[in-house]
């Protein structure tokens, strides 16, 4: 029996407006060129950008893709920020529905918010918790979590060889300007204490070196472990090993490497990290195996990786920590199991979320997956038969717990965790599920709090970052153009593009960036392009002389723009000086990527 | 007051053929112009003595709401879809207003349904539209999505577009309660004298969404009949009037004005005989001429703005945008139509039990 340490009493002092019923869908990607997804193809409706054009009202009144409705009229309605940043659902933002029914609340609440002119609701108390109870029943939201996830996974690995192209060009026009080196140094050194080798004892918080932005704690000094590739996150595909490098800055240290401890926190079973240690790094080769019988609900999986380090002669151990998500297989989701057995008289409930339940005290509601095999229509419509409630036995106190609607015999109950219980208590529940004759199906579960960590909140700090005046490199973006697209207009600011325009920019306004325009159906790079085929050459090498066109002819494009506004700075002061024309600046750089094309063939 | 006879419409049956034809302001105009109307700069409207000026015998310009101030009651919308929107949700009220009266009728002092869904179950046997999809039952011997199409056609949305020159008018008719003609300036033509938040089975509350439709159109026409067997007392006939904007000279702002048979404030009446010649049963017909959609193509825009504003109607409608003849669209929301994507279509479609809304949740020591 678990004994409860709270040092503090719930207090029920509530004001109650009432319920609300939130429904949310999400409907599939659009692909390019492919109807919006319709119930009906008689439908009267308009074709527009986003998969869910057609539920809206119209473009001219933007995306009002989350609803408030009271018998059934829309009374306001929010725009798919409210998704990417209260919900934190970027991806999610222009295919997610969000429809929230006030029938529910109170007469007085309703009176309170309710407008004669229909159109917004008044932004007061009642609107308020109105907006904090769908974030709290949203935000972690399991399901939503894990769209958003593959969302972010298809990106990342469809974004891969424009972000590579980014980083190539970006490393020319620095090394143009003979950039100097980055390295911030710093003090908090104990020296050397050459010759000891040194071990791992257990967890104690301590000081680590890592390598960071000048806002994360203070200087230290190299070496530092690094990690390649550089990503902030480790996006893991079941079943695909993935490999990264650890090895040591600056280089030569990695000698002096006198331990090195590569840990999963939290572990994950079915997670395999080998180690291949190296003469100057280490690698480590990850891949996640579904066991039998996984849920495919269970995705995303989330732990992180810990690799620490010590060199001889430093007492601070060298640390990287990076985030893993794991995602289900790449292609199509596996075929959905076979439908679940529904019965109208259930034999079981139980709770299929891993235990204990983390419970973030104050934050987004928990939401705890379980699983019957009562039909879906047991606990809907007017007059359910069944009846879902649930308890937490060891805190009376604990606010009312909600659910889902079954379907498939899944749902959810949602844990709205209050503030002030002490971090690593275990609180004990109880949900059952009611028949008409009295029938009493009984789960049990338990729940474990943990820290919230502090919301993000704007904080003055002092970081070292370049001068915004003096920056060197200008914010550039760079945009590829194909056929399709040829008549938008942008090849040298207005004029449609042809097969014989390799590239071209348009100049920064006062609200867009200089912009590098390559264009990826030029005849002579599909020419390029089809002989690398023909070739049968592996994906990595042409990938590889792809971004190396696009990369350095992007380069001179820059180039270019800096030339011609020197120019015609200059000019004003020589009015003899030449600024170079469109046409003559279409030939340089048609020639560029004539000998840009030869090149490579020749070095091939 | 009672010296002065309500005006009337003389040959009724061949003007209520004018009247539900009249779809364009020039109709209208000359419709107003076969009928005797003094000049709106000819009457001018005393609250406490609307007798004063009135000529017997003629149709006079009588502020809706009996308040020359009514325009800030009026101008509410802020896009042109959303006055349809009220008018449609009227009418599905005038579907419950009937099933509750005739319910009294024949069981007083039953108890009011609590909300309108409550109502639509109870008079309709109706599940929210959002869940019709998934409905497994018939509803009263018919396929449940049968049943709905069938009941959609109590209430119709009508676009119709005259081209010479292009305007458009919006139509809304409902096969409901309707109103007796001597209590349509009481009721339809009031403003905020609404007995609606007595009744919680009743969608709106203020009694006066609709009207902002006047303030989207040049002119707008209204007729409609009480259900003979909830006359209670009240003459029978169609009740008919046209409504429009007067900027009289020296004021700041508009105000709208009706077409009135009497200084009470009565509306033009067309007897019996020619209600029962016209067809029209029972019910009400509101229409909205020359109605400024602005830069939009309504009929290609009119079905998502309706299904959206709408979202998931407690009794479906239908639309129609086609000139005629043509098939109506069933308007079901979007609520509905959600619903009805397929699971292939969708990556998720979930719903939660109704969530407790409440201003903080504490803890203290």
């Amino acid at each position: 029996m678990t004994t409860l340490e709270l040092d503090k009493t719930y207090a029920a002092s509530v004001r109650t407006y009432g319920t609300i019923q939130i429904r949310v869908v999400v409907v599939k990607p659009k692909k390019k060129d492919e109807p919006a997804p319709s119930a009906d193809e008689q439908e009267p409706i308009e074709e527009g950008s986003s998969p869910l054009s057609s539920y809206l009202e119209r473009s001219a009144h933007g995306k009002q893709c989350v609803v408030f409705i009271i018998n059934g009229q829309r009374h306001d309605a929010l725009d798919s920020n409210f998704i990417a940043r209260e919900l934190g659902f970027k991806y999610l933002r222009l295919r997610t529905m969000i429809i929230v029914d006030l029938d529910g609340l109170t007469h007085e609440a309703i009176s309170e918010i309710v407008q004669g002119s229909r159109q917004g609701l008044y932004e007061g108390d009642v609107f308020g918790a109105i907006r904090a109870r769908m974030i709290a029943t949203l935000k972690g939201d399991p399901d939503l979590t894990r769209l958003q996830t593959e969302a972010e996974q298809q990106i990342s690995e469809l974004e891969a060889g424009d972000e590579v192209v980014r980083q190539k060009l970006d490393q020319l026009i620095e090394a143009h300007h003979s950039a100097g080196s980055h390295q911030n140094a710093g003090a908090g050194e104990a020296g050397l204490k050459a010759g000891e080798e040194q071990g791992f004892g257990p967890e104690k918080r301590q000081r680590v070196v890592m390598e960071a932005t000048p806002d994360v704690g203070a200087a230290g000094t190299p070496p530092v472990l690094t990690i390649d590739p550089d990503v902030s996150r480790i996006r893991l595909r079941s079943g695909i090993e993935r490999s990264l490098v650890i090895a040591a800055s600056p280089n030569g240290h990695w000698s002096r490497l006198d331990g090195i401890q590569v840990r999963v926190q939290p572990a994950i079973e079915e997670l395999s990290v080998n180690e291949k240690r190296g003469a100057d790094s280490l690698e480590l080769r990850m891949s996640f195996t579904e066991p039998e019988g996984f849920d495919q609900d269970e995705y995303p999986l989330v732990t992180s990786l810990q690799v620490v380090g010590r060199f001889k002669g430093f007492d601070d151990a060298r640390v990287i920590e990076r985030e893993i998500v794991i995602s289900r297989k790449p292609g199509l989701p596996p075929p959905p199991p076979p439908p679940p057995v529904l019965r109208q008289n259930p034999t079981f409930l139980r709770v299929v979320s891993r235990q204990p339940v983390k419970l973030a005290a104050g934050g987004a509601s928990t939401h705890v997956r379980l699983r019957w095999d009562g039909d879906d229509s047991l606990t809907g419509g007017s007059a359910p038969s069944w009846s879902l409630r649930a308890r937490c036995l060891s805190m009376g106190t604990f606010p009312s717990i909600g659910f889902s609607q079954p379907k498939d015999g899944k749902f959810e109950l949602l844990l709205d965790t209050p503030h002030g219980l002490i971090p690593n208590q275990q609180l004990d529940f109880e949900v059952e599920a009611v028949g008409p004759a009295g029938q009493r199906l009984v789960a049990t579960f338990s729940g474990q709090v943990i820290e919230t960590p502090p919301a993000p909140e704007p904080r003055r700090t002092a970081a070292k970052v370049p001068e915004t005046a003096s920056q060197r490199r200008p914010p550039y973006e760079l945009k590829v153009v194909h056929e399709s697209e040829w008549d938008t207009g942008t090849c040298w600011g207005t004029q449609a593009w042809t097969k014989d325009d390799v590239a071209a920019f348009t100049e920064p306004t006062d609200s867009t960036p200089l912009t590098l325009i390559i264009n990826a159906d030029a005849e002579e790079l599909k020419v390029y392009r089809e002989s690398l085929l023909k070739r049968s050459l592996d994906v990595a090498t042409i990938q590889e002389r792809m971004t190396r066109y696009t990369a350095h002819v992007a380069f001179h494009l820059y180039q270019m723009y800096r030339f011609r506004k020197e120019r015609q700075e200059a000019q004003s002061a020589d009015e003899g000086l030449r600024v170079p024309g469109e046409d003559e600046m279409r030939l340089e750089i048609a020639r560029v990527a004539t000998t840009l094309i030869r090149l490579m063939e020749v070095s091939r | 007051m009672t010296s002065v006879k309500p005006t009337e419409i003389k040959d009724g049956e061949r003007f209520f053929r004018a009247a539900v034809s009249a779809t364009s302001s020039k109709t209208i105009r000359d419709l107003v112009a076969s009928l005797p109307v003094v000049a709106e700069n000819e009457y001018s409207f005393h609250e406490s003595d609307p007798e004063r000026g009135w000529r017997e015998g003629s149709f006079h310009w009588y502020p809706v709401g009996r308040d020359l101030g009514n325009a800030g009651r009026i101008k509410l919308a802020g896009a042109p879809e959303n006055p349809i929107a009220e008018r449609t949700i009227n009418a599905m009220e005038a579907l419950m207003e009937m099933e509750r009266h005739r319910e009294l009728k024949t069981r007083p002092g039953t108890l009011a349904p609590q909300s309108p869904r409550e109502a639509v179950k109870r008079y309709f046997d109706l599940p929210p539209l959002d869940v019709l999809p998934r409905w497994p039952q018939p509803i009263r011997g018919q396929k449940a999505f049968d049943y709905a199409r069938d009941l959609a056609r109590r209430v119709r949305i009508r676009l119709v577009r005259e081209t010479r020159p292009v305007e458009y008018a919006v139509i809304v008719e409902d096969d409901g309660i309707g109103q007796a003609p001597g209590r349509m300036h009481a009721t339809l033509l009031s403003l905020g004298r609404s007995d609606k938040p007595d009744k919680p089975y009743l969608i709106g509350v203020f009694g006066q969404g609709g009207s902002s439709a006047y303030a989207a159109s040049d002119y707008s026409w209204i007729m409609s009949r009480r259900f003979p067997d909830l006359l209670e007392g009240e003459r029978d006939g169609i009740g008919w009037t046209v409504i429009k904007k007067i900027f009289p000279a020296g004021r700041r702002d508009v105000y709208w004005a009706y077409l009135a048979a009497h200084p009470d404030g009565r509306v033009p009446v067309l007897g019996v005989a020619a209600a029962d010649k016209s067809g029209f049963r029972h019910g009400t017909r509101i229409a909205h001429v020359k109605y400024n959609f602005g830069p939009t193509e309504p009929a290609r825009t009119l079905y998502q703005s309706l299904n959206h504003l709408i979202f998931n109607p407690v009794l479906p409608y239908e639309l129609y945008t086609r000139p005629a003849p043509s098939t109506p669209d069933p308007m079901w929301g979007n609520g509905y139509r959600l619903s009805r994507l397929k699971a292939e279509q969708k990556d998720l479609d979930k719903t939660f039990e109704p969530q407790p809304v409440e201003k903080k949740v504490e803890v203290e020591q």
